[in-house]
């Protein structure tokens, strides 16, 4: 991140170089777009519900699912399109990607049976995912702060630069995804077993009575932490990954120059990058793990809703 | 320190599961691939604890 001489609003800290590399920002905001006058939410917090404005992360959040619907869309259409019908390398990719995903994870999870009307939810859930996960590692927003820093200031692109990140390590955004995955195996239960009857698998049947006031607590809070779990799994893996990043880069050449002079920042530079290269190639292996934990999980839950009987 | 105690459980735990899955590929090749689905599910189980408590430790430290 190149420092912004015309902006006074960031402090040295290192801890706070830290937070504003990876938080969502708001005092850079890309585009307002209220509902309701900005008066009302300072006075009542809780209508922040009805601003809809464009942040960071917002703004990569739209570039993601724009480039994940775009990219298949033209992936599939091409192969569709083409007389040989001879998928191209990308194409392929993707295809073994999706078929390790039926063999391995929605067949044996969610059974042969079922799995057709789920499998589109796990697909796109992971490649949403996925690209999230990776458009974090590549640094747009430096390369773009470095362009702004040459040309001397462009208004758009000088709210943009304020630090990288992954879209997936918002916990808001995770949270939406884990909702859709409980909305998922919820529907899913009921759609096999009938309203009533989905609720009541949640208890196996055939214990002594007093058993089930311990059980069905532990059943219900235990289908309610499943959300939470995926939310933050994700969040703190990638959020983990880019805060190791920052310390090994920033905050180690921040600390060293400040109390050693600029020469020993450079000297140190060299190990801190070539430790960062490190845990780059680290991170590339977890975005595509987490990714497909996600996927997995979904189908996991998906199928323990649907086949409760064994 | 909080960060610390959450990474020695959960290498413990994924180190263990590892220790199962090489011992029982080991005994039955013919089942590997589902022993590595039950392997993924019980890693990222045993991860996640450690990964809330290490952001636990993050907020409140």
């Amino acid at each position: 991140m190149l420092i912004d001489k015309t902006d006074t609003s960031h402090s040295n800290d290192p801890a706070d170089v830290a937070i504003d590399h990876v938080a969502n920002n708001y005092e850079h905001i890309i585009l307002k777009l209220s509902l309701i006058p900005e008066k009302w939410i300072e006075t009542y917090p809780l209508l922040g519900i009805f601003d809809f404005s464009i942040t960071k992360h917002v703004f990569l959040l739209i570039l993601v699912a724009f480039i994940t619907v775009s990219s298949m869309i033209f992936l599939v259409q091409n192969y569709i399109s083409s007389k040989t019908k001879v998928p191209g390398k990308t194409m392929n990719f993707i295809e073994m990607i999706i078929l390790y995903m039926r063999e391995n994870v929605l067949k044996s999870f969610i059974g042969e049976k079922y799995y057709k009307d789920w499998d589109a939810l796990v697909y796109t859930i992971f490649f949403f995912v996925l690209i999230g996960n990776f458009l974090g590692l590549i640094p747009i927003f430096d390369f773009l702060g470095l362009i702004n820093y040459l040309a001397g200031g462009i208004p758009v692109v000088k709210d943009l630069i304020h630090g990288g990140n992954t879209v997936t390590a918002n916990i808001n955004l995770n949270f939406a995804l884990a909702t859709i995955t409980f909305g998922a195996f919820t529907i899913a239960g009921i759609k096999r077993y009938g309203f009533f009857h989905h609720w009541k698998n949640l208890a196996p049947p055939g214990l002594a009575w007093p058993l089930y006031f311990i059980v069905v607590p532990i059943e219900v809070m235990a289908m309610l932490i499943r959300p939470i779990s995926l939310t933050l799994r994700l969040a703190g893996n990638m959020m983990g990954g880019h805060l190791a990043l920052i310390i090994f880069t920033q905050l180690f050449i921040i600390e060293v120059a400040k109390n050693y002079g600029i020469f020993a920042a450079l000297g140190g530079s060299i190990f801190s990058v070539s430790l960062s290269i490190g845990v780059i190639f680290l991170e590339i292996i977890v975005a595509f793990i987490q990714a497909y934990v996600f996927a997995l999980l979904t189908a996991v839950y998906i199928g323990m809703a649907v086949n409760v009987d064994h | 320190m909080g960060a610390g105690l959450a990474a020695i459980g959960a290498g413990i735990g994924i180190g263990l599961i590892g220790m199962g899955v090489a011992g029982a590929i080991a005994r039955q090749p013919e089942a590997k691939d589902e022993i590595r689905g039950q392997t993924f599910i019980l890693a990222i189980l045993v991860e996640g604890t450690a990964i809330l408590l290490g952001l636990l430790s993050l907020f409140i430290g």
